[in-house]
């Protein structure tokens, strides 16, 4: 079957899958940002000594590391009609994002916590340094180091799935690629510009964080 | 026109039906996924810079790209290339196999490399070959480190297959749609939908981690 | 506090168990300010688990351990304070690995003694000095041989003031030629007059630097006593068993 590649006649529509990308990646980015924000809390109440606050973390990590994140984003915004609320689109794309992201960046700042050394903790206390302080300046500063591979993985986890935003019309990069493949029939040519763009953008992230692991001096 | 929208038995019967589809299309993608996982994985693991390079771009398109963005192309791309219009169980099939290969082969190549250089130098010592240093030696001992990760990619797979509904399979998550436009209560069959993955996902990984936990201690390390 | 006539620690009657485990059986002794005892026995008898105890690292089970008059009790929730009279230097060293030898020197001096950062400073380049180790200041621990972290270690107890420096096997890790230069610093602390409290392998420093051995075997202490007696003259059976093994391979 012969199939010719005539980029041509995508070009005209690049814009869109640029404004799709840029959307793309702001999905990404916040649900990163404010997700992470939750996976530290998360860590935290699971460090403490109530045991309510690290029951309610766990069964929040559990939920939402068990479902598929399709469901927990069709729960937003079509779930949600069934009491007669509407959210938006991105808001149900974002909600959903930054729920599942914290539940993962949960159980990876709880390991990399775990992951220090307990010598370290040893001399800390051997030194007379309270819990407190043994975590903020020992403990914590020796784990942010020992996250960054997962983390950066989770973004690039997170970047990628934001695509099925796409599912509750987020008009994201790959709602744009089907749609500009729909009016010019070139799905080849235009698949190879998403897939091109989505490569771009998960190779600069892990550069960029295998520069930063690097740059550490211990 | 029937004007009842409660949910009934044959709703019930219909996401069961569904999650029995799940199920038998996670296992297929697992299973032949595997064998083309183990394949790439080795090569990826191999000396020989033509046949890893291959493999490894294989590996980084699939692993950069999103998945649902790869079903879409197989749903759209592959009846273009062959000829003829594919069933929707084969697309995601296909869809699924090569995702689940690519994350295996990586699996597979660590497990590959994990296994210490100084078996297989015993192994050449003693005077076997490199295909048998490979299947008697090294293989044997990279499955205890491969299996672990797989069964977490396999709990994986039985939720991101719940994508395959954008491409029209029916399967669990499709299903319930259905069910949704027949009764219009979205809320209540996607809660019961995630309760179902739950079920599955959270009880596989509690199942897989009680058996890591006997192997760990048969094997007393 | 400073009474004479009191020891520095006291040990009465302390027992402890792993599960049905019992790792330390009824051990008792005192040691006084200014001497130096060393635990000697074989793997396994307890002497690590006995020398965590006191300073908390390990909750005993039954007795009482008294530090400078003051009873330890490790559930309460001012166990570190008495961590500031007591030092503990590990086996593995555990510098902290994101600070520099600078830093981990004066870290501790600042957030619990809560000492100013030029006195803090001035404090850690005296005891670098000490040790022998002025030109490490900025280093990182991964950039200094084993014995070299060994002595920042102890550098950085000392920092704390201590009255009483607890050491478990701190030589053990290191490779046979950074050994010395470990001991040697211990021999300077020992005739500077630190207490100290050191469980080890080496005999010989246990013999010569030591002013009393405790010989430790099956979690219960089997004999005491000074260093030229018990070993050259052993009265237990046990004991005999174990310095022949040693001193003879």
């Amino acid at each position: 079957m012969a199939y010719r590649l005539v980029f041509s006649q995508i070009l005209p529509y690049l814009s869109q899958f640029l404004e799709g990308l840029k959307l793309s990646v702001y999905i990404a980015c916040v649900g990163m940002a404010v997700g992470t924000l939750i996976g530290i809390i998360c860590a935290i109440a699971s460090t403490s000594e109530v045991k309510l606050a690290k029951k309610i973390v766990n069964i929040y990590i559990e939920v939402f590391r068990n479902t598929p994140l399709l469901i927990q984003m069709y729960l937003f915004f079509f779930g949600l009609g069934q009491f007669n609320i509407q959210i938006s689109p991105m808001s149900s794309a974002i909600l959903a994002l930054v729920l599942n992201n914290g539940a993962y960046t949960g159980v990876i700042f709880e390991t990399g916590l775990k992951a220090v050394d307990t010598g370290q903790k040893e001399a800390a206390n051997a030194l007379g340094m309270t819990a407190f302080q043994t975590y903020w300046h020992i403990i914590i500063p020796q784990a942010f180091r020992i996250v960054i591979p997962p983390l950066t993985n989770q973004f690039i986890s997170l970047f990628l799935f934001s695509s099925v935003a796409s599912t509750v019309s987020v008009p994201e990069l790959l709602s744009q690629t089907l749609h500009v493949d729909s009016i010019t029939m070139r799905t080849f040519e235009a698949f190879i510009i998403t897939t091109g763009l989505y490569l771009i953008v998960t190779t600069i992230i892990s550069v960029v964080s295998s520069l930063y692991e690097k740059s550490f001096k211990y | 026109m029937n004007t009842n929208t409660s949910i009934n038995m044959l709703d019930w019967l219909f996401i069961l039906e569904g999650l029995g589809i799940t199920l038998i299309l996670c296992l297929c993608s697992m299973v032949l996924g595997s064998i083309l996982g183990v394949i790439i994985g080795v090569m990826r693991a191999s000396n020989i810079k033509v046949v890893n390079y291959l493999s490894w771009i294989y590996v980084y398109i699939i692993r950069g790209t999103p998945l649902l963005m790869q079903l879409f192309l197989v749903y759209y791309g592959l009846p273009i290339l062959i000829g003829y219009s594919i069933s929707a169980f084969s697309t995601a099939l296909i869809g699924l196999t090569l995702y689940a290969a690519a994350y295996l082969a990586e699996i597979v190549k660590a497990g590959i490399q994990s296994v210490d250089v100084g078996q297989k130098e015993a192994a050449k010592a003693l005077g076997m070959t490199h295909l048998q240093e490979f299947i008697y030696i090294v293989f044997p001992q990279a499955l205890k480190v491969i299996i672990p990760p797989s069964a977490g990619f396999f709990i994986a797979l039985i939720k991101d297959s719940s994508l395959v509904s954008a491409i029209g399979f029916m399967e669990l998550t499709r299903s319930s749609k259905l069910v949704i436009a027949r009764t219009f209560q979205p809320f209540t069959i996607y809660l019961i939908v995630a309760l179902v993955y739950f079920i599955v996902c959270y009880g596989l990984s509690k199942l897989s981690r009680y058996v890591e936990g006997g192997l760990a201690a048969n094997y007393g390390k | 506090m400073g009474n004479n006539n009191v020891p520095l620690l006291q040990v009465k009657n302390i027992r402890k168990n792993f599960g049905s485990l019992q790792v330390l059986d009824d051990i008792s002794f005192d040691v006084n300010k200014g001497e130096v005892l060393t635990i000697i026995g074989p793997s396994g008898s307890g002497k690590t688990t006995m020398l965590r105890c006191i300073n908390g690292l390990e909750k005993i089970n039954g007795g009482e351990i008294i530090i400078d008059g003051e009873h330890l009790n490790p559930n309460s929730k001012d166990v570190h304070k008495i961590r500031e009279n007591v030092g503990f230097i590990f086996q593995r060293f555990n510098l902290f690995a994101h600070l520099t030898v600078l830093d981990n020197l004066t870290i501790a001096q600042k957030i619990v003694k809560k000492r100013k950062d030029k006195e803090a400073k001035e404090v850690a380049a005296d005891l670098l000095k000490k040790v022998g180790l002025s030109d490490k200041l900025n280093s990182y621990p991964s950039q200094l041989s084993g014995g070299q972290q060994q002595r920042v270690a102890i550098a950085r107890s000392l920092a704390m003031d201590p009255k009483l420096l607890l050491m478990d096997e701190i030589t053990s890790s290191l490779d046979p030629e950074l050994v010395n230069e470990v001991l040697e610093v211990v021999k300077e602390l020992a005739v500077g007059g630190m207490t100290m409290i050191l469980v080890t392998h080496e005999m010989g420093f246990a013999r010569n630097v030591a002013s009393r051995v405790i010989f430790m075997a099956d979690s219960k202490i089997v004999e005491q006593g000074k260093p030229d007696k018990l070993f050259s003259n052993p009265e237990h059976e046990r004991t005999k068993a174990f310095l022949n093994k040693i001193l003879n391979h």
